[in-house]
């Protein structure tokens, strides 16, 4: 199921507020990032099941749908840079 | 913006020195925590050679009996504390206050109210160096989940008047100022005490978050506005100088 | 005092946070600023003096201010509160806004931009008369596109 219209909102202040507070600058208005927030909200969803197939068959029996979600997230947050993949989740060593 | 601390993640500041060693002692901040389950050290001055001597302004979110500020004076592995009656709420800006007039007496103030003063004797000694965001002893602890913002320490008790003040928002430079040994407002990442120079060093770093409600006095400029330096040669001639008249901060 | 001189200047530490939804204290290149956040209608408020020398042409504010994005439009608010000896001082009693709309960000970030707000003597002015105290107040209305705070660094009032 993907995110309410009302988390998706929070998402994109949440975003602006933390590339403010990274004096981080980009191209986007408003509305454009919303529209891109709702995208990757819609792509996620329909991924899912591609996703799964993707993963080790340990991995599609043994984790429930939040922990593979966790998964994709921690990886994606690696890629971001490993002080963010820490704050997710603690040490990263 | 203020300074934001992860605990999990080990995230505070750390100083080598200390502007005060001994009573008397009063320290003060801005904390906004969003764990109202830990324990967690807002400012502290410690030895850094053991876990047995240190003076901590902490929020108690572990204590079972609310989520206080406690005024912590540990001495030989022996703890005393003076803990506020009233509690803290989780993401909201809350004002912390500890005094430390003698061995036998230390008061605690959350937002300038929930008084509470404790009178066991203990007296830390061998204190070496500071922290804000953890217990700076030997092995750092107590790590803040939150904001911390506008840390002060005064070589000197403040009243409860004077706690007001603070807790109304007016920066501390605008309150005891000739006694005022150290002041880090805490803007981003400038984690420098602009009174007494002492720097301090992050660890894991400590990212940043809005900053609290906060007063500045200056008169209103007729015309064009002083440069950055005279602002900073502002700053330290009010605190040298100029100490806040009697009464005219009274509520 | 002619048109066109400055009356008063006010600096990011000389703000009066309101109680709620105040713009917040930030710094940039150790350069004090007020930031104005994107989804929160933020003010700050300044208190000056209109100068003896006031000559009764109308004002303008002009708003230092820069940002982070480097695409859309920023939307600001001024509004006068005249105090004198009119204002109840247990209440606001500031006149009806007067807004700068659709200001395109500057296309880098960092550089900086003078937002100009314009008021005519009299009621947009909350009737303020040469000397005489008065506060204004500086908030974002965020309608705007900037998708970033908006950074306050500084506020003049000169004789329009």
């Amino acid at each position: 199921m993907t995110l309410s219209a009302s988390d998706r909102l929070k998402l994109g202040t949440g975003l602006m507020r933390y590339w403010s507070r990274l004096v981080e600058s980009h191209g986007l208005l408003k509305s454009d990032l919303s529209a891109t927030i709702d995208a990757t909200d819609d792509w996620i969803e329909a991924s899912q099941a591609s996703y799964n197939s993707a993963l080790p068959l340990a991995a599609q029996t043994g984790l429930t749908a939040s922990q593979k979600t966790l998964v994709f997230c921690i990886v994606a947050a690696m890629r971001v840079s490993k002080a963010f993949a820490v704050s997710l989740v603690g040490g990263v060593d | 913006m203020a300074r934001f601390f992860d605990d999990a993640s080990v995230q505070y500041l750390l100083s080598t020195l200390t502007p005060l060693t001994g009573f008397e002692i009063s320290m003060a901040c801005w904390f906004k925590t969003d764990d109202l389950t830990l324990e967690q050290d807002l400012m502290s001055i410690a030895d850094s050679a053991t876990n047995n001597e240190e003076f901590a302004l902490v929020f108690d979110g572990e204590s079972g009996s609310g989520e206080p500020i406690v005024t912590l004076a540990r001495a030989g592995g022996v703890s005393t504390s003076a803990s506020t009656s009233t509690s803290a709420s989780v993401d909201t800006w809350h004002h912390a206050c500890g005094t430390w007039e003698s061995a036998t007496s230390r008061w605690a103030y959350l937002d300038a109210g929930g008084a509470d003063e404790s009178t066991t004797s203990n007296t830390p000694t061998s204190i070496d160096r500071m922290a804000i965001g953890a217990r700076a002893r030997s092995s750092d602890s107590k790590h803040m989940s939150g904001a911390i913002a506008e840390a002060a320490m005064w070589n000197t008790t403040l009243t409860p008047t004077e706690v007001t003040m603070l807790a109304l928002g007016l920066a501390p430079y605008l309150v005891r100022p000739a006694n005022l040994v150290f002041y880090m407002p805490m803007v981003r990442d400038n984690d420098v005490d602009i009174i007494g120079g002492i720097s301090f060093t992050p660890q894991a770093s400590p990212t940043i978050s809005d900053h609290p409600r906060i007063f500045h006095k200056y008169s209103p400029q007729l015309g064009p506005a002083p440069a950055a330096a005279a602002v900073d040669r502002y700053i330290e001639l009010m605190q040298v100088r100029q100490p806040v008249p009697a009464g005219i901060f009274d509520i | 005092m002619a048109s066109g001189d400055t009356l008063q200047v006010f600096n990011p530490d000389q703000n009066e946070p309101p109680l709620t939804d105040f713009a917040t204290r930030d710094s940039r290149n150790n350069r004090p600023c007020l930031d104005f956040d994107v989804t929160t209608s933020e003010s700050a408020i300044f208190t000056g003096f209109m100068p003896r020398i006031y000559a009764g042409s109308g004002i303008t504010v002009n708003l230092e201010v820069a940002t982070t994005v480097t695409t859309g439009d920023m939307d600001w608010d001024v509004s006068i509160e005249r105090v004198g000896t009119v204002q109840n001082l247990d209440s606001d009693g500031f006149a009806a806004v007067q807004s700068t709309d659709g200001t395109t960000v500057p296309g880098v970030s960092g550089d900086a931009a003078i937002i100009a707000v314009t008021f005519t003597d009299g009621s947009q002015m909350d009737s303020l008369a040469a000397g005489e105290m008065f506060r204004i107040k500086v908030a974002r209305d965020t309608a705007d596109t900037a998708a970033a705070d908006l950074e306050l660094y500084q506020v003049e009032i000169k004789e329009t």
